[in-house]
């Protein structure tokens, strides 16, 4: 499984939604995506790559985009 | 209004209340009106005790907001204990994000910038239905973004489970952290475990709690001797800190020391007044606490005049994000009686 189907596969466990709708997705921009749903987000990420993330990236993490990004700092590459 | 990061000087700092107080009063004319009809416009340039200042309650009675409709994306609401009115907190991007990014540079004063492990003083059910979220779960989540692994101390019918106390006894970091309510701590935890329950834990771990002194003070149990029974039942935690902050100034919350006082920090500010005339206090006087946050631009509550009996104890000097400080030294008594200032909603009610 490539990096971003992994990505994508922890945000449609996380939230339940359609694998062609987590490209939109932003923080509070459903439902799910609540404090809750984002804790469960990270944690889920976290295990799926092996990484740990600092304290300011979680704060950051603010949409799908957003968080490729930030995996990015953690060697999480996702090719074009 | 633009991105803030902390204030270091005394002068800054009010001159960062006073842009808030004219902010809201250009922006939202709720509150204008009541600044006209309180404090007068001159007050918006006063020094900090002279700037205008809002009643708690006054959340639950009128939807008051600083920026237009299409920028809130979460409203917050309290379940008060006292009354069946919620408090609303309007909430945009901005103010959000600020209030994430204050609250971790404060909490970073005692657990460092790096997540730790984190046993969580209550049970899972707290967490676990987002429909039924109270304070409790919203402050466990909060206090998550900390954590690395999350261990529930209790069972759902609030009995102790020992195997996930000791899988965090069990875990290897050098750091972590224990979080809780006062009030849950203290009956359902602290009452059933004595000093040879839970005895080793490699490395050091600190124990953070708030959530209100009501009940314990009715109780006649101050913050020194809470600390100092969780120290005599968990003789691994090395210090215990307290914490005081409500939904409408979420972010900049006052943490206490280890000596269990609370401390102001760069987000905040803290002013007693007399509970009749609202006049400032002199320090060691007890009155009632206004508290001030540098965070909220969305909605007009940076200056919120609290329900809560407290005094100012003099200066001190603590850390936040790794910067040592000046701070105001206080501590909270508990609830006032009611009445005294709903005088205040209920006279604009009639705008």
């Amino acid at each position: 499984m490539s990096n971003l189907d992994t990505y994508t596969s922890a945000f449609v466990d996380a939230f339940r939604v359609d694998a062609n709708q987590v490209a939109a997705l932003a923080y509070q921009s459903i439902e799910q995506w609540d404090s809750l749903g984002h804790m469960q987000l990270m944690s889920d990420l976290e295990e799926r790559f092996d990484i740990e993330m600092d304290i300011d990236d979680i704060t950051d993490f603010s949409s799908f985009s957003k968080g490729k990004e930030i995996l990015g700092k953690y060697g999480v590459t996702f090719d074009a | 209004m633009k991105d803030f990061d902390f204030p270091t000087a005394t002068d800054e700092r009010l001159a960062r209340f006073q842009s808030l107080a004219r902010h809201h009063y250009d922006a939202c004319s709720a509150y204008r009106n009541i600044v006209d009809r309180w404090f007068g416009p001159s007050a918006l340039s006063g020094r900090l005790e002279e700037l205008p200042f809002l009643p708690a309650e006054i959340f639950k009675t009128h939807a008051l907001k600083s920026v237009p409709e299409e920028e809130v994306f979460k409203v917050m609401k309290s379940s008060g204990t006292t009354s069946q009115l919620r408090s609303q907190i309007y909430l945009d991007r901005d103010t959000a994000r600020a209030q994430s990014k204050a609250l971790s540079s404060i909490v970073a004063g005692v657990l460092g910038k790096k997540r730790r492990p984190m046993l969580v003083i209550d049970c899972p059910a707290q967490i676990a239905n987002r429909a039924t979220f109270s304070a409790r779960g919203a402050g466990i989540l909060g206090f998550s973004t900390f954590a690395t692994k999350k261990f529930f101390a209790l069972n759902d019918d609030m009995s102790i489970n020992h195997e996930n106390i000791q899988a965090f006894l069990d875990c290897d970091a050098d750091q972590s952290f224990l979080f809780g309510f006062t009030a849950i701590i203290w009956q359902e935890f602290l009452s059933k475990i004595d000093a040879h329950s839970f005895k080793e834990k490699a490395g050091a771990a600190v124990l953070l709690h708030g959530g209100g002194w009501k009940k314990l003070a009715a109780q006649n149990i101050s913050s020194q001797t809470f600390g100092a029974r969780v120290k005599e039942r968990l003789p691994f935690v090395q210090s215990v800190h307290d914490y005081y902050g409500m939904v409408e100034q979420t972010g900049s919350i006052f943490l206490g020391c280890d000596q269990g006082y609370l401390h102001t920090n760069p987000y905040n500010h803290i002013i007693c007044r007399d509970q009749n005339t609202l006049e400032p206090l002199p320090e060691g006087e007890t009155g009632v606490l206004q508290v001030m946050s540098t965070l909220p631009t969305s909605y007009p509550g940076f200056s919120i005049l609290t329900e809560d009996l407290g005094r100012v104890i003099g200066p001190g000097e603590t850390m936040t994000a790794g910067v040592t400080h000046a701070s105001t030294v206080f501590e909270v008594h508990g609830r006032m009686a009611q009445a005294e200032i709903r005088g205040c909603s209920d006279t604009y009610q009639g705008r």
